[in-house]
């Protein structure tokens, strides 16, 4: 399965961060990583995880500091998982494949 | 003393409202009020409101040309233009962001304008459902292969 360059970097976000994956927290790792993408993108690349079944999602608790509204927590699946792990798999390959200079 | 705004833009939130998936948007929203409170915490409210009307259009141009673009059938092409022009719009608020400018009033009439065409072609495909369900169903029949009949030639 083809996994899009966004989609990957969420999807890797969503499997570190385990139980605590949400859009702000997602947002946050991704940044730490240097990897800074914006809210829209991130929500976009969830939408086709979850279409492709790769995440699950359920509406967590809601708090003052979001205006009263709750989450939705995302979580990989196993199907999501293999998928992450093949796609680094091949790039690895695709690493080692490339001319050594030294 | 004005007391400091702890609100993000309301103009921003309707319209984040109404170009939303009605199935995301709670958690959307809830996602910007959080980020718009620490960063009002930060670096102050007035920028804080800012990022979130450049967050809140992000989302709403990438909402609307990809489910305008699904309905349209629109090339890769197009939305990538669609999408050179959100940024290009993004950068332009970026520059001169004030709730009052131009540029930002500018980017709203062309988000309404992105989600009436919206509307249009929701209609337009609902007309055609309509239509194609009054028609005959003109496939094979049942025990009768879609085949070209062959007459016995005794």
């Amino acid at each position: 399965m083809e996994l899009a360059g966004a989609e990957e970097w969420v999807l890797m976000a969503v499997v570190a961060l385990d139980e605590d994956a949400y859009g702000v927290s997602i947002h946050d790792r991704l940044s730490a990583a240097g990897a800074e993408t914006s809210l829209g993108a991130i929500y976009t690349s969830l939408e086709r995880l979850e279409q492709k079944e790769l995440v699950t999602s359920r509406l967590g608790e809601a708090s003052r500091s979001r205006g009263g509204r709750r989450k939705r927590m995302y979580r990989a699946t196993p199907r999501g998982r293999k998928v992450l792990r093949q796609t680094q798999a091949a790039r690895e390959r695709l690493l080692e494949l490339r001319p050594r200079t030294s | 003393m004005n007391a400091p705004r702890t609100r993000p833009p309301r103009f921003a939130t309707l319209l984040l409202r109404a170009c939303c998936t009605p199935s995301y948007r709670e958690e959307i929203e809830g996602d910007l009020h959080e980020l718009f409170e620490r960063r009002a915490a930060r670096m102050g409210a007035a920028r804080a409101g800012r990022r979130y009307t450049l967050e809140v259009w992000g989302v709403c141009l990438r909402q609307l040309t990809s489910r305008a673009g699904g309905a349209l059938r629109l090339s890769r092409r197009v939305r990538i233009v669609l999408g050179i022009v959100g940024v290009l719009l993004t950068m332009v608020a970026l520059l001169f962001s004030s709730d009052q400018h131009w540029p930002t009033i500018v980017g709203y009439v062309i988000l309404c304008g992105l989600g009436v065409l919206e509307v249009l072609v929701y209609v337009s495909a609902f007309l055609s459902s309509l239509k194609a369900l009054r028609q005959p169903v003109r496939g094979p029949q049942p025990g009768r292969p879609d085949a070209p009949r062959v007459r016995d030639s005794k």
